[in-house]
């Protein structure tokens, strides 16, 4: 089991997605906190923080890339880290590619939203412990 | 009314790639537009005629290389400079685009986004230093 305050912040408007990536995690032992858009992930970080964020892409009011950049100007949440979620058909040459913009960015990583919803937490559960040493 | 930035248009069907230049580009001076199809692709570019057209080489419904082929027959559109922005990296693919009209050739992830943005300011610079 996570430490109690290990909250992670889930950002996806597709509901039935974001519900069953949220019931994985908390199997995996962490608090969820959830947002519809990147403007609700906004009001969510400042109010708890997280110890990560586990970011949509394409998103209505504001999309995750642009949520992801607000976070980067706001001294309190520069530091927390992100993950991103896309949908890509290329695997072969995106997951690479994505990889590289998104540490180049300032991200953790941008994971493949299509990948198996157990391998995609199990990543995300790695990642996690990654950026918490 | 005109903002007086250099307008570039972005044709990529990889929303995090594209969405990640963008906000950089935009960080840089630039205007950007995207387009994740080529489905209507002159008409979107005779609508914004962009200083400059970023184009990806693996996009449905026309590739690529369809796309420079018909920017560069098309009169109205055969001057606005586009650059390949592709996962492929073989000589062969560089000079076929080089060949049909490309101004330049980046390959996704070889540079950083910074590197990107300091390239294309580069290219326009000659053009500025012509006009003054």
């Amino acid at each position: 089991m996570r430490e109690p305050e290990c909250t992670l912040l889930l950002v996806d408007d597709e509901a039935f997605f974001r519900g069953m990536m949220a019931t994985k995690l908390r199997q995996l032992g962490y608090a969820i906190c959830e947002a519809g858009n990147g403007e609700e992930a906004l009001e969510q970080a400042r109010a708890l923080k997280p110890k990560l964020v586990i970011m949509d892409v394409l998103m209505p009011i504001m999309d995750g890339v642009a949520a992801f950049y607000k976070m980067k100007e706001d001294p309190f949440l520069k530091d927390v880290p992100v993950v991103f979620l896309s949908a890509y058909e290329d695997v072969q040459h995106n997951a690479g590619i994505n990889e590289k913009i998104a540490k180049d960015i300032g991200a953790l990583h941008c994971l493949n939203k299509a990948e198996e919803i157990n391998t995609l937490c199990a990543k995300i559960d790695a990642l996690r412990a990654e950026a918490s040493r | 009314m005109a903002s007086g930035k250099k307008k570039i248009l972005l044709i990529d069907d990889d929303a995090f790639l594209a969405l990640a230049y963008k906000y950089a580009l935009e960080q840089a001076g630039f205007e950007v537009s995207m387009l994740n199809d080529t489905a209507s692709v002159l008409k979107k570019i005779l609508e914004i005629m962009p200083d400059l057209v970023l184009l990806d080489l693996i996009i449905q419904p026309k590739n690529g290389f369809q796309v420079l082929k018909e920017l560069k027959d098309e009169q109205k559109t055969h001057e606005i400079p586009v650059i390949v922005f592709s996962n492929l990296s073989q000589a062969s693919d560089i000079e076929k685009v080089k060949a049909l009209g490309a101004a330049d050739y980046f390959v996704k992830g070889e540079d950083t986004k910074n590197e990107v943005a300091e390239r294309i300011k580069c290219f326009f610079a000659p053009i500025s230093g012509v006009q003054s």
